[in-house]
């Protein structure tokens, strides 16, 4: 099956901590959407099932190097909005180094998203430039392509399968091509989508000669308020053989949080919205 | 034909190979320093482009404000302008580090997380990425450090380095290694990275930029989107392209290499001046044979094109023994220009080994050749025009020479008039051609009058080399009335390479002369605190906080912070020296030339007016009264001049301001001296050594009792001069070798002489020592010719190449000195390159000598 995009390309990329801690973990039920009629309906089912206007999230990144080494990183994400329009904010609580740090982003409809990065030790705001989208994430294994969530309307998709079998989950194996390739670094991705959450649970990302780059594997499958996500994501960098665990330890929807507090102003005031350890 | 004519030339000189080699020397030391300069230039100025090319990444325009940096907001500014593809802040610091046996690093304050899209780097670690970015971002005491430097000093990532900050000695945590490629190949591996906002913090920049590279977006030119940001962008933002960059630093070396290539000149100049010599002896010998082939029917044309070949054949032999000793020093001449511009950088640049540049040898080829034809031209034109019949004559009649007439005396008085008049009255701006041009005039007209000075000279030194050496005196001195063109070729060689010397020596001299003059006039607090074991450091700066803690010592009257930097100014730049004026006026009032000293005691310190430096008021045209229109960060500023000062510290020439004013409108109170005057009484060993102990392990900070610092000015003097101490060791082996050369020859074209001297019962001592008081009657004469050459000279020098370089005269000093002292050294040296002749002399016989032409 080959899908074109149809729908307007108004559908803002939800943003990076959105990404990390948010998309992964937060999706609609399949069924409520109505069932898959093809695979970009499938794709939009895993976007569009976020409803909650806010989350608290506490989660925590280990990082491991080639050896197998490895160092963490633990940070409260709180994140408001609606899709398209969201304020993320991430404030690290650990290692000792970099408590305090915290980083803002701001998603804005039809534009790439605004970041801002609070640094204690010289009390100031910055703003980040906007990143080669090859380049890791902060030292993980997340490029800042992938932790830009994709617009819809930018790749077509195919359904190649629907019958592997995930860590129990029967699944939908859809790829995803890039319209324009100049926006990605990805000649193309393959989705594993649970047939019974609308959570994408595997992907494989693929570089211009069709060499794997990336691998993304989501367990613990949870749903919360309606919304399903994950709790455990790991990626793992092909070449280098790095990979970077992502844990999601607490998730609180809908809990009042203040707009006025998402503001690099606020931040150099106050080193941002103060939350929960 | 002109292959037979060429196998008698090659006989000839086979037969006189000492001769060869000699003639031959004094072409290659022209070539080879010409070489040796020109090849360690090009590869200093290859490593500065590369440098430049590195640092800049693809940055197609950079903005900065001088050293003093801008507001960050411009970067909103510069970013907000439509063409502006990527625009990053820079801050770049020179900073000495704690490690031992390692110099300065070069610090680029850069924003990381965009910085990328501009410049490359490529770290070790993983395919691009920095160990820890957040951790990088997070502490300010974060460094990316190139991997050649962390091999050489076993560093690895999450290790320390010490460096100087602003805020003293702090540990920096390596958090990244880049690999030599891009910008870790720059500076021989001494450079590192660090998050521009940390940079501010660190380094005590405040909210400042030093700099913002950017790039042009596809669809406009670079040249549109420079006049695009010049007219949006505040007054004093310089926008320029990144090479622009490295013509400053060009610039910067254009002395040096000014300064060497005339030492190559000289040299070159002295080599003519020995083929001429050798030529006309070569000449002189072979007169029958040149005869004979004209009685068979050579023509003239075969005749000079014979000697012209020669010549071609010993300028290319020469030039080839040059290029060859010169492409082996270049690597030394690399070196020094190096570590010059490496004091002028503040790191050491960027290693690029010479190497042979076809044009270079070509080049060097040609000035040979061309060197050598020149002084071949006349004596072969001579040879050409010779008379069959006098040829044929005996060898006596030959030598007669036609009388030194009037009209070449003229002709050569009115030359060195000429020149005179055009060094001391054409303006600067005719440009430095023309004005070599002018000096060309005066060897030109030196030259011509060479032999009636020869002459002279040596009828004034008769009776003295009569009376103190006896018939053998008077003998040596008879030969060079009779003949002063066959002296002038040696005493000219001598007198070039002594000119040299002495104008040289007269330079270095009249800049001591003011140096000691500005040093003890403005220079006379007690005790300085610097930051740099050069002049000044560009990047770290004491706080105010230093000269607080010092004033609190007992013994301290006052303390006055310096600030020193440059600015830009009307296109150019300024250095800005910035200090309290209160003070200042109280221990060196007596410094400000013109104005009105109560108008400067009022206005001065508060800030409604400047001094300028001598070579600002010169460089300018300002003089008291006119006023100074400087773009500052805060304002413009229109202050009227109240004085001129002495001070030598920038060839820009200097601004001084009162601090208060400065720290106004530059929002910036860094420190770069630390002026300390002393209550009476007090012992400045004493208190240097209690402020040694408050600084030691925090502030790199050099302290200086006043006879140490007027020392260590002396020494950044003889640092500065460097270059010229070489061209005298240059100018020294030519005139040596200019020696050697014609008095070898000269004793070997008086042969015949020495043969009917021996006849007549001399004796071998006798002759040898004709030909020692000669050599000692050639070295008189020389540094007698030398010294009035130097007389013109040394006005071109102290005035024309000194307004030209450093864009003021200095005072004309005559060296006596150095010409009395020259003297006993000039003697001696002639009478060792004179021992071989003197025993080739001795040696002669009798009967083959009478028959020898």
């Amino acid at each position: 099956m080959n899908e074109t995009s149809r729908a307007a390309r108004g559908h803002a990329a939800r943003v990076a901590w959105s990404r990390c801690a948010g998309a992964l973990l937060l999706a609609a039920s399949l069924q409520a959407s109505g069932g898959p009629s093809d695979a970009r309906a499938i794709i939009e089912g895993v976007y569009r099932q976020d409803t909650s206007h806010d989350a608290l999230i506490k989660a925590g990144f280990e990082i491991f190097d080639k050896d197998g080494h490895s160092t963490q990183k633990k940070f409260t994400v709180s994140r408001i909005g609606a899709p398209g329009e969201r304020r993320t904010l991430v404030v690290f609580s650990d290692p000792q180094e970099i408590r305090g740090v915290a980083l803002l982003s701001i998603s804005r409809p039809g534009a790439s998203a605004r970041q801002y990065l609070y640094v204690p030790a010289i009390q100031r705001v910055r703003a980040v430039a906007v990143q080669q989208r090859t380049e890791r994430f902060l030292g993980t294994d997340f490029s800042f392509e992938d932790i830009q969530e994709r617009a819809l309307d930018d790749y077509s998709y195919r359904l190649l399968g629907d019958t592997e079998l995930i860590d129990g989950h029967k699944t939908y194996k859809i790829e995803a091509t890039p319209l324009d390739r100049a926006d990605s670094q990805y000649k193309f991705l393959h989705y594993w989508v649970a047939q019974d959450a609308p959570v994408i649970i595997y992907a494989e990302m693929f570089d211009d000669q069709g060499a794997k780059v990336r691998t993304l594997h989501a367990t613990q499958l949870r749903r919360l308020s309606g919304i399903w996500g994950v709790r455990h994501t790991e990626v793992h960098t092909v070449r280098e053989g790095t990979r970077t665990i992502l844990s999601i330890t607490d998730v609180k929807l809908n809990t009042g949080l203040n707009e006025q507090l998402f503001t690099p102003q606020a931040l150099e005031a106050s080193a941002g919205p103060k939350t929960a350890d | 034909m002109l292959g037979a004519l060429f196998q008698i030339s090659s006989r000839q000189w086979l037969t006189h190979r000492l001769r060869l080699l000699l003639t031959a020397l004094g072409i290659a030391l022209g070539v080879g320093v010409y070489f040796a300069v020109s090849t360690a230039n090009t590869a200093l100025l290859a490593s500065l482009a590369l440098t430049v090319e590195r640092l800049a990444g693809q940055s197609t325009l950079q903005v900065s404000a001088g050293e003093t940096g801008f507001p960050e907001a411009t970067l909103d500014a510069v970013r907000g302008t439509p063409g502006v593809q990527v625009a990053e802040p820079v801050i770049e610091v020179i900073v000495r580090t704690g490690l031992a046996e390692e110099g300065n690093l070069l610090i680029l304050g850069v924003d990381t997380t965009g910085d990328q899209q501009l410049r490359q780097y490529e770290f070790d670690r993983s395919a691009s990425q920095i160990a820890d970015p957040l951790t990088y971002l997070a502490q300010p005491y974060s460094i990316l450090l190139s991997r050649a430097f962390a091999e050489r000093h076993g560093v690895n990532i999450g290790d320390r380095v010490p460096l100087f900050t602003a805020h003293g000695r702090k540990d920096f945590t390596v958090q990244g290694l880049f690999k030599p490629t891009g910008i870790g190949a720059v500076f021989d591996g001494n450079i590192a990275v660090m998050d521009v906002y940390s940079a501010q913090v660190v380094f005590g920049r405040g909210r400042n930029f030093d700099r913002i590279d950017l790039k042009n977006a596809p669809g406009i030119s670079v040249e549109d989107l420079q006049a695009r940001l010049r007219t949006r962008l505040p007054a004093g933002l310089e926008v320029q392209q990144p090479r622009m960059r490295g013509q400053a630093l060009e610039n910067a070396v254009t002395a040096m290499r000014l300064g060497m290539l005339i030492t190559s000149f000289i040299a070159l100049l002295v080599g003519v001046y020995l083929i001429f010599n050798s030529f006309t002896i070569a000449i002189g010998q072979r007169w029958k044979e040149i005869g004979i082939l004209r009685a068979v029917g050579v023509e003239r044309a075969h005749i000079n094109a014979m000697f012209l070949a020669e010549a071609l054949v010993m300028g290319v032999c020469g030039s080839l023994l040059g290029i060859t000793g010169g492409f082996l020093a270049a690597a030394e001449a690399n070196r020094v220009m190096s570590s010059i511009a490496a004091s002028v950088y503040g790191v050491v640049s960027t290693a690029v080994a010479p190497r042979l540049h076809s044009e270079l040898v070509l080049t060097a080829l040609a000035l040979g050749v061309a060197a050598s034809l020149t002084g071949a031209w006349f004596p072969a034109r001579a040879a050409a025009h010779l008379d069959p019949i006098l040829a044929l004559h005996n060898i006596e009649a030959r030598q007669r020479e036609s009388t030194l007439g009037w009209g070449r005396a003229a002709l050569g008085a009115g030359l060195i008039l000429l020149s005179s008049l055009l060094v001391g009255f054409a303006p600067a701006r005719v440009g430095m051609t023309s004005q070599f041009a002018f000096a060309g005039l005066m060897l030109l007209g030196l030259t011509i009058l060479m032999p009636v000075l020869v002459h002279w000279v040596a009828r004034l030194l008769r009776p003295v080399l009569d009376w103190t050496g006896g018939s053998e005196g008077a003998l040596a001195v008879d030969a060079m009335i009779q003949s002063p063109r066959r002296s002038a070729a040696t005493v000219g060689a001598l007198m070039i390479s002594l000119m040299f010397v002495y104008s040289t020596g007269a330079y270095i001299q009249s800049y001591r002369h003011m140096i000691d003059r500005w040093t003890s006039r403005m220079l006379n607090a007690d005790l300085f605190v610097a930051t740099s074991a050069l002049l000044r450091s560009t990047s770290y700066h004491f706080s105010e906080d230093l000269g607080r803690e010092i004033a609190a010592l007992p013994e301290v009257e006052r303390v006055e912070n310096v600030r020193f930097t440059l600015i830009p100014y009307r296109g150019d730049a300024a250095a800005v020296i910035a200090i309290e004026m209160d003070g200042f006026l109280a221990r060196a009032a007596d410094a400000v030339l013109g104005g009105n000293r109560e108008t400067v005691r009022k206005l001065l310190p508060r800030g409604q007016g400047v001094l300028v430096s001598r070579n600002f008021s010169a460089r300018w045209s300002a003089g008291v009264g006119s006023r100074v229109h400087i773009n500052a960060p805060a304002g413009v500023l229109d202050l009227p001049i109240l004085g001129i000062v002495e001070d030598y510290r920038s060839d820009k020439g200097s601004i001084f301001m009162d601090r208060g004013l400065y720290k106004q409108y530059w929002h910036d109170d860094a420190v770069d001296f630390v002026d300390i005057s002393l209550k009476p009484g007090a012992s400045p060993t004493a208190v240097k050594a209690r402020i040694e102990r408050l600084t030691a392990g925090n502030e790199h900070a050099l302290v200086y009792t006043n006879a140490q610092f007027r020392g260590w000015i002396s020494g950044l003097v003889d640092q500065f001069f460097l270059l010229n101490y070489m061209q005298l060791v240059v100018a020294i082996i030519v005139a040596v070798v200019g020696i050697a050369n014609t008095l070898l020859i000269s004793a070997m074209e008086r042969r015949r002489e020495f043969g009917i001297l021996r006849a007549l019962g001399g004796l071998r001592s006798q002759i040898a020592k004709v030909v020692l008081l000669e050599a000692l009657t050639i070295s008189i004469v020389g540094v007698l010719v030398g010294a009035i050459a130097a007389l013109f000279n040394i006005q071109f020098m102290s005035h024309t190449v000194s307004t030209v370089l450093a864009g003021y005269d200095v005072p004309y000093v005559f060296p006596w000195q150095l010409i009395l002292e020259s003297l006993p050294l000039v003697t001696a040296v002639s009478l060792v390159a004179a021992w071989l002749p003197a025993r080739r002399a001795m040696q002669v016989q009798v009967v083959e000598a009478i028959g020898y032409e």
